[in-house]
């Protein structure tokens, strides 16, 4: 009877634990705003901030006007795909077209015409992707055509895009393959480009960023396209 | 004359009786605030460490680690209980990422005394073993329960969830990521398998309701919601899955100015919110006991 009644009555303060435990939330958010700043966090971060701005704010180029990336297409978008190609197939020959595709969610920065810092190229590519030849066959093109025709515009060079067709001027009835180049990403697939998966291809160790740096340095004053390669 | 007189006899009574008070008194007026819960979380704050730039076109000069810092700080000079929180992509961003490899995002993280984050996509950015140099500086909880690290390194600093007492409230708080084929380049998760972020959580829920904790939290970079009904999202999770109490989330950098209510099949609320991008806003949620409301209602 003692043990029942204990029972009973550890039974009870539990259910009325566990009924009566109802969480209320107020939820809210605060902007934040430099107030009055965490000295500690200050301190710490200081170093790392003399660091980066010594480092990064050296000069590379001049901008002549504001540049964008902006679908369906924009001249920042027109030269990061021209620097990729000119700097690849620069004094080569090639016996197939060479077409670059890049991804615009891969472009995170646009810029203000004027000096452009290193600092400046971090903001526009800060991924580490690494540039690659991608050997496609000319039957897979039209792979190409409907995921532009779905994405609204990527940067891309030596070609354009009209009415759901890609033009690529030295395409000649005898091809049966074209060059792509791209980034490790996208040829791994990224940001759906899954008609990259499978294609023979050939890696290469440089970084889309340090061809973006090095080609604004060589050109000083960037040379620039605001055509719009993307026409629906 | 006489008015004047006893007025200050008050203001002189007011103040002499401010000054008797015994100590544990008047100290007790100043002290942090027990009963309540507050949880502050961010999300996708991406290594913006510094505030946005002062000709930033939709948040000049706002967010900033330490700024971040001073108000984390208000909140827990307020409260007793306050857990910090974030929904991941903590990296990548800012050239501090490029150029520090996410030490300094994991040191001032740790400044900050977060007690529990999830990872992101962006997180696997530097790879594996980029994310493991830079753990090594972080000394809070890493959770997430849809990732199977199997034999990777990963294992050993990534569990399904974790459980931290503050005051009255047993907290379990898991982590849900989002697919990441597609987003991050393979190699960056090999040996990492992708599991259904639905069952995952069930199992997780379970094992927290197995240990008794009072309130389930889900830090979830799956994602608000999607043109796409069959994606997973945080909308889908709050729908399916039952026994969470609040979804933290990330991925959409979604600005919420209230949170998403939903009402599941047993009755019961889940609430979902998420602070958008960049750290510009630290989420705010007072938790507190709905017994002492009830019990306010019959004495009043
Ligand atoms: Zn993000």
């Amino acid at each position: 009877m003692k043990s029942n009644l204990w029972y009973i009555f550890v039974g009870a303060s539990l259910m009325a634990c566990s009924a009566h435990f109802t969480p209320t939330f107020k939820i809210s958010h605060q902007s934040v705003v430099d107030t009055a700043p965490d000295t500690v966090l200050l301190k710490q971060l200081q170093p790392y901030r003399d660091t980066l701005v010594q480092e990064f704010s050296a000069y590379v180029a001049t901008s002549p006007v504001d540049l964008v990336i902006s679908r369906p297409g924009s001249n920042l978008m027109n030269w990061c795909a021209d620097a990729v190609l000119s700097s690849q197939t620069a004094n080569k020959r090639f016996s197939e077209p060479v077409i670059c595709l890049l991804n615009t969610g891969g472009l995170r920065s646009s810029f203000g015409a004027g000096k452009l810092t290193l600092a400046d190229f971090y903001k526009l590519m800060p991924f580490d992707n690494r540039v690659v030849w991608i050997h496609m066959p000319v039957s897979k093109i039209t792979d190409i055509e409907n995921y532009l025709t779905q994405s609204g515009g990527e940067p891309i060079a030596n070609c354009a895009f009209k009415n759901g067709k890609l033009d690529i001027p030295n395409l000649l009835p005898n091809h049966e393959f074209i060059w792509v180049l791209t980034t490790d990403f996208l040829a791994n697939g990224g940001d759906k480009m899954n008609f990259f998966l499978g294609l023979e291809k050939e890696e290469t160790p440089i970084l889309l960023r340090d061809i973006l740096i090095a080609t604004a340095y060589q050109q000083d004053t960037l040379l620039l396209d605001p055509q719009i390669r993307y026409i629906r | 004359m006489m008015f004047t007189r006893r007025k200050l006899f008050e203001k002189f009574g007011i103040l002499s009786l401010g000054l008797l008070l015994p100590n544990w008194l008047s100290a007790a007026s100043r002290k942090k605030n027990k009963a309540k819960l507050v949880i502050l979380h961010t999300n996708d704050t991406h290594s913006q460490i510094d505030a946005l730039p002062a000709n930033h076109s939709k948040f000049p000069n706002q967010g900033g680690i330490v700024a971040r810092g001073a108000i984390i700080d208000q909140y827990r000079k307020e409260n007793e209980h306050v857990l910090l929180l974030d929904a991941g992509d903590f990296f990548q961003g800012t050239a501090y990422f490029n150029r520090f490899k996410g030490v300094l995002e994991m040191k001032l993280m740790s400044t900050l005394a977060y007690d529990v984050v999830t990872l992101g996509n962006h997180d696997f950015d530097i790879g594996i073993e980029g994310f493991l140099n830079a753990q090594q500086h972080a000394n809070f909880k890493f959770v997430n329960a849809n990732y199977n690290f199997g034999q990777t390194a990963m294992a050993k600093v990534v569990s399904p969830y974790h459980i931290i007492q503050k005051g009255p409230y047993k907290i379990g708080v898991f982590g849900l990521g989002i697919d990441l084929n597609g987003l991050v380049p393979k190699s960056n998760f090999s040996g990492i398998e992708m599991q259904d972020p639905y069952l995952s959580a069930q199992n997780a829920i379970q094992q927290l309701k197995a240990q008794d904790c009072n309130l389930i939290i889900c830090l979830s970079h799956l994602g608000y919601q999607y043109e796409d009904p069959n994606k997973p999202s945080d909308v889908l999770l709050a729908q399916k899955v039952a026994d969470i109490d609040l979804i933290l989330g990330g991925h959409t950098h979604t600005f919420m100015d209230a949170p998403t209510k939903i009402k599941q099949p047993n009755g019961k609320e889940v609430c979902i919110h998420q602070v958008g991008w960049a750290g510009v806003r630290l989420g705010v949620i007072e938790v507190s006991e709905k017994k002492f409301n009830f019990l306010q209602k019959i004495i009043h």
